[in-house]
């Protein structure tokens, strides 16, 4: 195009759509600029006056969005503040296969009720799955609207601070096993033998403590299950 | 039209160019893309490397002219700053960053501003010599990814007064809390880099141990303007952490001061610690609560506690941050490597460092999180962008790519082809988060940016005086026995608990001898299942969490003697006490699952014991069914509490338990033939049952007595740990 940009002998064209872009048109804009100017490169390749500006730049990208291209987003910020640019993506979940129901929860799982309370309990989802963690809320104390996600059925791990969840989702073990046993005994909502998945630590969630308890005797898992519902984000949480 | 480079001068050059550009792509090729979803780290990064660009020329010259690059490096070497491995590898590389992007972009050419860049690299190729004079190699990665900064006056002093731990101890525990804690607080102060955490080694101490010395800067209220306030409360700026490690070989420390081990670092083999600060004030490393293993716990704990409040409000802080005041402060901390070594001139100026500069704000408009991430992907990690190609021939130094990271500098130049000498002076610049107004912290008290800069530009350590300067070790080699060494020496021992005063003739023995001192003793293991240490320890895994009183009726144990134990345990790091109640500690559990095997040995061979466990797994299923029937109940086939109403019901219930409390005697007098205590448990049970039979409920399953069901299930997990077993679910 002009003398102020040479071929590039070796090169290839960069593999990505808006590096291609960007530099072509930049690369372009400027030997036009210096061209336009009558000076030559090293006079003209530090002059202020011909240096883009912002709202050279900024055309740069209307012309790009224009083309009907919407950029991939990385920082949740872009996506905050300039939804029209970015694509729409949904957010990191691997709950995104399961719609959500009218007050927006998705199901996350079922567990065995171990005894009926007369409402759902709503908490935070808490993994308890290291000693570190229970000295922690042992010596920081238990956060407050815990629901503790614990993968053990002894109650061996949590014994020293169980007093103190709102709420038991335990991954493994039956109503009958000791965790069951004891949460009853301090009146601890609690779900034994649960399935959840889609869980984050921190997730708002919602859990079916509601329904019948689970009859000691029958067989572990099948139909009249509580269910775990993950909410939906809470604005400005 | 400055130029007046030699052939010399540009082929040294360019062998510096490419060295950079060799070592930048091993190191961003060996970390993970970066991505955060809190901060639009690629676009801040492109912003940083034309603020280094546009910037670092200017300033630099001015730095030049109250200070050498050299008597930087040095000062910089002597205390522990910002300005570590990872920011002085940082320097060149930005700067070259930066020319590479906007000859990418077309807006220079390779032999533009041709002055800047050779002043530039060649100030921080200077700087780099002097900070690693020690190792003489100017970067890690020429050393094999070594780092090996420290001359042997300052390590004798951190490796003799380095705390002995063991794991699971007090000051083990805090030093694990608090590295997690600062290096998420540093992090997040530091928008997510790296460059507030730093480490350099290994040294070798004794036969099986290597120091690492690692350490965290721009802690407290400094030169990050979005600190003030929220920082108000850290007590150092900077913390130096000689770390003793043994079993664990670092073979990587790299040239942005990350390590790797083999095998894999591991906290619970760190033997040893020291705790120091320093800054551009201090005679170099400043002891910080090292008198006894105590008082550096309570520090830690204590300064994790503060770091721990300190994230979670600059969280909110950053989190209420528009992106463009994401990407100003990513850039200004990334650009800001450099900052530094104006600290040391005592020529520190916030606007310089902690504003944009005008040329590298107009960029913003291109920088959305697709361009700036493919972007750098193609220049640090493809290297697949136009003006770094090579011929068809060309194949680099790790992959045999056809292109090379930086662009040199055509020799051409040296033959009247065009080329300028510097992309001008210092612009203006801006920002849109909140400038610095609160004091700084330094080793001097909290003080205000006049303050700080004449305090540094009228000190200089006596390490880096004319006296002591040039004396490095290749020097002490031939002159141990001088005056002159014993007076290097002290600088460094000052204020040590061990060596302060003893000057250069300390010995790799007397050392040895130090520190076999100061080794916390493991505690030996048990001899028998009988040994009352064993027994408090194995009691209280089995409560949970006890009293000693409690744990002493468990274990058929007289209760002084189990307090006394208990004590030990705490002492040895075996348990934690607090509120009356104790809890086995992780290094009170390992303790026991090695001791297990051992003192268990002679019931794990006998078959009896076996047999009775399995009888007794029976009843226990009947057991564990038995308490759920009486906590609730079969009504019209929905399962509800039991209200204990139906007296009956109960009654039922209750001479079931009668029933399978005679199954059971024989079984449990079976396990007292193997150890005696056990036979304590069928006494306590049937203690249990009597109150029931008394009509107290709450002794069959409650858990604030000892019910039947409590004993029951302590009495099994006694058993499954003698025996090596895992409950059923």
């Amino acid at each position: 195009m002009s003398s102020h940009r040479p071929a590039r002998k070796w090169a290839r064209p960069p593999q990505s759509r808006t590096v291609a872009f960007y530099h072509r048109r930049v690369a372009e804009l400027f030997a036009a600029r210096v061209a336009a100017s009558g000076k030559s490169w090293a006079a003209a390749v530090w002059d202020g006056a011909l240096a883009l500006t912002a709202a050279d730049y900024q055309a740069l990208e209307d012309e790009l969005l224009a083309s009907g291209l919407r950029f991939q987003m990385s920082a949740g910020i872009s996506l905050v503040e300039a939804p029209e640019k970015y694509e729409q993506v949904a957010a990191v979940d691997d709950l995104d296969d399961v719609e959500p129901d009218a007050d927006g929860r998705r199901l996350a799982g079922h567990g065995d009720n171990v005894f009926h309370v007369t409402a759902d309990v709503v908490g935070t989802a808490r993994f308890i799955k290291s000693v570190d963690v229970v000295m922690d809320m042992l010596t920081h104390g238990v956060p407050p609207d815990t629901v503790a996600i614990i993968d053990d059925s002894g109650g061996t791990l949590t014994a020293p601070i169980l007093e103190g969840f709102t709420a038991v989702v335990c991954k493994g073990g039956s109503v009958r096993s000791h965790l069951g046993i004891l949460t009853r005994e301090y009146q601890i909502p609690c779900l034994m033998n649960a399935e959840v998945r889609g869980l984050a630590e921190g997730d708002r969630v919602q859990v079916e403590y509601s329904v019948a308890a689970r009859p000691p005797y029958e067989e572990a898992g099948g139909a009249g299950r509580a269910r775990v519902w993950k909410l939906a984000a809470e604005d400005g949480a | 039209m400055s130029h007046s480079h030699s052939y010399t001068d540009l082929l040294r050059l360019n062998a510096w160019i490419r060295k950079n550009a060799d070592t930048w792509h091993f190191h961003c090729a060996t970390r993970t893309v970066q991505e955060s979803k809190l901060f639009p780290v690629p676009a801040y990064m492109v912003v940083s490397y034309l603020q280094a660009f546009y910037r670092y020329p200017p300033l630099l010259r001015r730095l030049a002219a109250r200070m050498s690059p050299e008597a930087i490096g040095d000062r910089l070497r002597e205390t522990s700053t910002k300005g570590s491995i990872i920011s002085l590898s940082c320097v060149p590389e930005f700067y070259l960053a930066g020319r590479q992007t906007l000859i990418e972009l077309g807006l220079m050419r390779a032999t533009d501003a041709l002055d800047d860049l050779v002043f530039v690299q060649d100030f921080a190729e200077r700087v780099n010599l002097a900070y690693h004079r020690n190792h003489a190699h100017v970067l890690p990665s020429d050393c094999n990814l070594r780092a090996q900064l420290l001359p042997e006056r300052r390590l004798q002093v951190f490796e003799a007064d380095a705390i002995g731990m063991r794991a699971g101890d007090r000051l083990h525990t805090a030093l694990k809390r608090f590295m997690a804690t600062a290096n998420q607080y540093v992090l997040l102060s530091h928008c997510e880099s790296r460059l507030g955490i730093w480490n350099h080694g290994p040294y070798r101490c004794r036969a099986n141990e290597e120091m690492l010395v690692r350490g965290f800067a721009d802690l407290g209220e400094c030169d990050l303007p979005w600190l003030d306030g929220i920082a108000a409360e850290v007590s150092h700026n900077n913390l130096t952490l000689p770390t003793i490690v043994k079993d664990t070989h670092f073979h990587i420390v790299d040239d942005w001061a990350s390590f790797e081990a083999t095998p894999a670092f591991a906290h619970d083999n760190v033997v040893a610690v020291g705790l120091y600060t320093s800054d551009f004030l201090s005679e170099g490393e400043i002891p910080v609560a090292m008198d006894n293993a105590a008082t550096l716990a309570e520090f830690l704990a204590h300064e994790n506690e503060i770091l721990g409040r300190a994230t979670r409000e600059l969280w909110k802080r950053m989190a209420g941050w528009s992106r463009d005041q994401m990407i100003d402060a990513g850039a200004m901390v990334y650009a800001a490597v450099a900052k530094d070594f104006f600290h040391v001139a005592g020529d520190y100026r916030p606007d310089d460092w902690f504003t944009i500069d005008a040329c590298a704000q107009a960029v913003k408009p291109l920088l959305n999180d697709e361009y700036a991430r493919d972007f750098l992907a193609e220049l640090l990690g493809y290297i697949s962008l136009p003006a770094q190609q090579g011929s068809s021939y060309n194949m680099n130094k790790w992959f045999d790519g056809q292109g090379d990271m930086w662009t040199p500098v055509p020799y051409a130049v040296l033959d009247g082809d065009e080329y300028t000498s510097s992309s001008g002076p210092l612009r203006g610049g801006w920002t849109s988060l909140e400038p610095k107004r609160g004091p700084y912290l330094t080793t001097r008290g909290k003080l205000d940016l006049e303050a700080y800069n004449a305090a540094a530009a009228g000190f200089t350590p006596a390490s880096c005086a004319p006296r002591f300067r040039y004396l490095d070790d290749a020097w002490v080699r031939d002159h141990a026995d001088s005056a002159l060494a014993d007076e290097l020496y002290r600088l460094d021992q000052r204020g040590s608990r061990h060596l302060d005063g003893r000057g250069a003739g300390v010995t790799r023995d007397e050392l040895d001898a130090l520190r076999a001192a100061g080794d916390v003793a493991a505690t030996p293991p048990p001899a028998s299942s009988g040994d009352i240490g064993f027994l408090a320890v194995h009691g209280l895994a089995v409560k949970k969490s006890g009293s000693a009183a409690e744990v002493a009726a468990l274990m058929g144990a007289d209760v002084a003697a189990i307090e006394q134990a208990l004590d030990a345990a705490v002492a040895a790091g075996h348990a934690v006490a607090g509120a009356g109640k104790h809890v086995v500690s992780p290094a009170g559990r390992a303790w026991l699952d090695a001791a297990y095997p051992v003192v268990c040995a002679a019931y794990r061979a006998e078959p009896g014991f076996a047999e009775a466990y399995e009888r007794f797994e029976v009843v226990n299923r009947q057991l564990l069914a038995l308490m759920t029937r009486w906590q609730s109940r079969d009504i019209g086939g929905a399962t509800v509490a039991n209200d204990h109403a139906d007296r009956a019901y109960d009654a039922r219930v209750i001479d079931e338990l009668g029933a399978l409390h005679e199954r059971a005697e024989p079984i449990l007098q079976r396990f007292g033939d193997f150890e005696a205590r056990l036979a304590v448990y069928f006494e306590l049970l049937d203690a249990a049952y009597d109150r029931v039979l008394d009509g107290d409920g709450d002794y069959m399953s409650g858990v604030r007595v000892p019910s039947y069901h409590t004993l029951w299930f302590e009495m099994h997990e006694d058993l499954l740990r003698l025996l090596g077993r895992t409950r059923e679910p």
